[in-house]
Formats: structure tokens, sequence, C-alpha cells
């Protein structure tokens, strides 16, 4: 018992609770300045106590943002804010949260703005925007964006593919990120945001890796989600439904993050979509018997090659090259396992 | 010797620029993982220590050390590394004590770990845990209530808190600082709402 007496009376719990959450109110309601967040750095360095304290009040202190729902409905007042702004002084670091959204789609357009900018990316880009306020979008393959990020307004809609967003957090400026009926409100937040061509319409996944962030969808069935870390929402015009994501799950499809593809047990037709989201050849499942094949790997975006050697040597499957077109069917020899 | 709490602990020294990428893998699999049981910690810690004053400290002391090891590997099994871990922590508590109550032992060693209670509903966990809070709040003295709703609920900046209260801004920053302090220790921090 003596032991912890001493230890703790050298650094008394209350006292780094207290010293925590004056670092968490000055990030979210003062002016926070590099050096701020160096001495941040440096008291979370000094003792594992500093940290854990730290990221057990920051989790928790998001959570207050929740009150804000209590705010009466104000839809039209988001046209005319008339607020004082202080560009730099309500501008608050990056709070540590990650987000993970994937959407398929083909929602409808959102009216566009002279004042909206758009971004792209092409077929296997990557590509990365960082904003005056500490923002960062961050592209992947085959991506496009319009954004309008200004002093009163942040919005960002996902007009097609997937991006990684790292929000600086300000509560008198929100950061929206739209697609189709669907939005995402981030509560001091870092997500990622994926749209398909050829997915459903409409739908939308979203994966909080770390903090919260509210997902909302229009129309009549309108319903206002908060996500917690692990949880991954599947949004569609009628319903919200959820699922746990572990963190190798997450960590898997961030993977494009770091240029590569990560598959465990993925089924062979999931495997061949991905690659086609990075590539212009096209890989087609030409045979509906093998699509349900398991493979696990990690693999480059761009290197299907590896795959398909995999495939033909190991898996017996047979590969065929027509153009831009790579078909993929069960080998005819007979010792092929049937399935 | 008796065991002090710091030892092994890493801390100042180490070069921001070759850690911070593994502060912040930790950090991400800590806040994911681990706080989420906090719950379910602070049942085990109640069950098994009977100074109720020192369970917090216990629990932040656990907390550092599951952080500390999973610098060096993040564990597999969160929940049972966690329980571990404060089963470990209370056995050597004990023995620093000298005089060793055998039944808190015997407890210790039945590792109890229940399954996770899943909330299929979040959307009425999250509507909970909006009530949980506005009760909190209006508990709060009328003071910081007020900084704290003008903050949250209305937005207002820290300039414009201190022009409708007719105050500093430093006391408004006071205020904001207690008033997060109370209310991020009454949620549950998981989302449900289990108490």
């Amino acid at each position: 018992m003596s032991g912890l007496k001493e230890a703790l009376s050298a650094s008394p719990r209350s006292d780094i609770d207290a010293r925590a959450v004056e670092f968490i109110q000055r990030r979210r309601f003062q002016r926070w300045t590099d050096a701020d967040q160096r001495d941040l750095d440096v008291w979370l360095d000094e003792n594992t106590l500093n940290r854990v304290a730290f990221l057990r009040l920051e989790m928790r202190a998001e959570r207050i943002e929740r009150l804000a729902d209590l705010r009466p409905p104000r839809r039209s007042v988001i046209v005319a804010l008339p607020r004082f702004h202080f560009p730099f002084q309500s501008i608050i670091a990056a709070a540590a949260v990650s987000l993970i959204v994937v959407l398929g789609v083909a929602a409808r357009q959102y009216f566009t703005k002279p004042v909206d900018h758009v971004y792209s990316t092409d077929v296997g880009g990557h590509a990365t925007l960082r904003f005056a306020d500490r923002t960062e979008i961050e592209l992947n393959t085959n991506t496009v964006i319009r954004y309008r990020m200004t002093t009163t307004e942040r919005t960002v809609w996902l007009e097609k593919g997937e991006a990684y967003f790292r929000v600086a957090h300000n509560a008198s400026n929100p950061f929206t990120v739209i697609a189709g009926s669907h939005k995402v409100t981030d509560l001091g937040t870092e997500f990622l945001v994926r749209r398909n061509a050829d997915g459903a319409p409409n739908r939308l996944e979203v994966a909080l890796v770390k903090g919260s962030a509210e997902l909302s969808s229009e129309g009549p069935r309108a319903q206002v989600t908060t996500l917690v870390p692990g949880d991954e929402a599947i949004a569609t015009p009628i319903s919200i439904s959820f699922s746990r994501k572990t963190a190798q799950q997450l960590a898997d499809e961030l993977s494009w993050r770091r240029g590569v593809l990560a598959f465990r047990n993925t089924r062979l037709a999931d495997v061949v979509a991905a690659f086609n989201r990075y590539n212009d050849t096209k890989l087609v499942v030409a045979d509906p018997s093998i699509a349900d094949m398991k493979f696990s790997a990690e693999v480059p975006t761009s290197d299907y090659e590896d795959f398909l050697h995999f495939a033909e040597t190991v898996q017996n499957l047979r590969v065929d090259r027509e153009g831009r077109t790579i078909l993929l069917s069960r080998a005819q020899a007979h010792k092929g396992r049937s399935m | 010797m008796s065991e002090t709490l710091a030892a092994g602990r890493r801390g100042g020294g180490r070069s921001r620029n070759s850690s911070a990428a593994i502060e912040d893998t930790v950090s991400a699999w800590f806040v994911r993982e681990i706080l989420p049981l906090e719950p379910f910690l602070m049942g085990y810690l109640q069950r098994n220590w009977r100074n109720a004053s020192e369970i917090a400290d216990l629990r932040q002391e656990i907390y550092a050390r599951v952080f500390d090891a999973a610098r060096e590997q993040i564990p597999d099994d969160p929940r049972r590394f966690l329980t571990v871990t404060a089963r470990n922590l209370l056995i050597n508590m004990l023995r620093h004590d000298r005089i060793v109550p055998i039944e808190a032992v015997a407890d210790l060693d039945a590792l109890n770990i229940p399954e996770d209670a899943a909330g299929p509903d979040r959307v009425a966990a999250a509507r909970n845990e909006l009530r949980r809070l506005q009760v909190a709040l209006d508990k709060l003295p009328p003071r910081i209530r007020e900084a704290m709703t003008l903050a949250y609920i209305e937005e207002l900046s820290v300039r414009e808190i201190a022009a409708r209260m007719g105050i500093t801004k430093s006391t408004v920053s006071i205020h904001l600082t207690k008033g997060i302090h109370a209310l991020a220790e009454v949620i549950d921090g998981t989302g449900s709402d289990k108490p």
C-alpha cells in the first residue's frame, strides 16, 4: 500500500485529471497554437499516467458535444449565421477521432454553387488537400469531391469515390460531409468516406475508429445517430443498421492510404471489385461458382498481376486476357476442387 | 523493497519523431479497445478492492500499465489483458500490505470475464446518454451551468459568453474547465446506458 501512496502523492491523479481537462478546454475553446500543442505533447510524453488520463477525458469530453442536440432545430438559420467569427481564434486542433465512411451510390446530385471547388483523382490516383484551418482531405482512387471551405461554412460533397478526412474541429463552423441524402457531421473527427459508382443507390457505410461523429439522413425516415468507436453503420434511405468492426478490419479498410489492399478471407468477387477500383484493366469473375472462393493477402493496389499468378498456379484458376479485360474461371482440369 | 508504480514506466527523453507514430497507434487502440471497457473494469475493482477511495487511482494505474505494455505489443484480447493487468496489480498491492486477506486473493483468482453486453439499440443508447448529460448539466452550479449551456448548446464563443455573463474570458475558461470535468465523469464512456 505504501508504494501506491508514495507514487500517487508524487503525481496525484486528481491533479493529472485537472491538467488534462485544462488542455482539453483550451484546445476546444481558446486559440490553440503550435506552442500549445508542443506543451501538450511534452506533458503527454512525461508520463503514461498523463497520457491515459488525457485520452480518457478527451473521449468523454467529446461526448459532451451531444448537448448540441438540445438546440432547437434551426435549418433556416444555417443560411445566414449572425455570428462573430474570429477565423483563427476559434480553430481547434484536430481532435483525435477517426471515422470511416463507405458509401455505395448513385444518389441524386446536389445543386452546385459557383463558390464551390471541385477536385478529383483518376483511377489509381491518390492526393491530399490541406486547408488553412489544418483540415486535411486525402483522396483515394477515382474520386470526385466538391467543397466549400469558408470561415462560416465547411461542407464537402462526395460525388464519387473515397476520401479520408482529418478535421480540425470548430464548434462555430461545423464540418459536414454530404453524400446523397446522408450527412456525416464531425464532433472532432478523422474519417473516411467511400462512394462506389456501382454500389447500391444512396447507401452509406460509416465506420468510426475513434472519437465520435454524427450520421444523419434526410427524407421520410429521417434519423440522427451518434457513432461510437468500432461502429460500422450502414445507412439506406429507410434504415440505419450497425455492426462492430475490429481494429484489424478498420486497419484493412484504411490500407489504401499505405497504397495496398488487404484481403482477409475475402471473397474472390470482392477481391476483383477492389482491384478494379484501382486499375483500368478490369478483372471479371466469369464463372459464378468461384465467386465465393476466399483469399488472404496484402498487395499493392496496382499489383493484380501477382494476384493473378497466385490464382493461376496455386488456386488452379484459369486466366484469360481479352484486351483490358481479364476473365477468371475454373480451370478445366478434373483435378480442380469441386465446390 | 516497495514496488513503485512508476517503475519501468517509459517517459520523457523519447524523440517525438521516432515514437510519435507508435504513440498514435497505441493511443488509437487504447481509446478504441480499452476505454470502452471502463464499466467492466470499475465493476471488477469494486468487487475486489475494499477501499473505494483508491479505485479511481488504481484504474488509472492499470490503464497506464496496459498502455505501456501495448507499446511493445498490442494485446490480442484487450478485455483479458485488462483483467490480468488489474489482477496482477491488486495482488501486488495486497502483498505489500503485508497482511494478506486470503479470501480476497482467492476471489481475485477467479477470473470473472463476462461477455460483452452488446448494445443493439445505439440510437436509444445515444438518446439515454443525452438525457443523462442533461440531468448532469442541471446539477452543475448555476454559473458553470450557464457557461456550459452557452458554449455547448448555444455554441457561443468564449468572448461572447464573457459578454453575455458579464465576466472575464478567463473566468469563463475556469467555468468551462470545471463543467467539462464534471460532465466528462458522468458519461459512461461506452455509449451504452449501463451505470
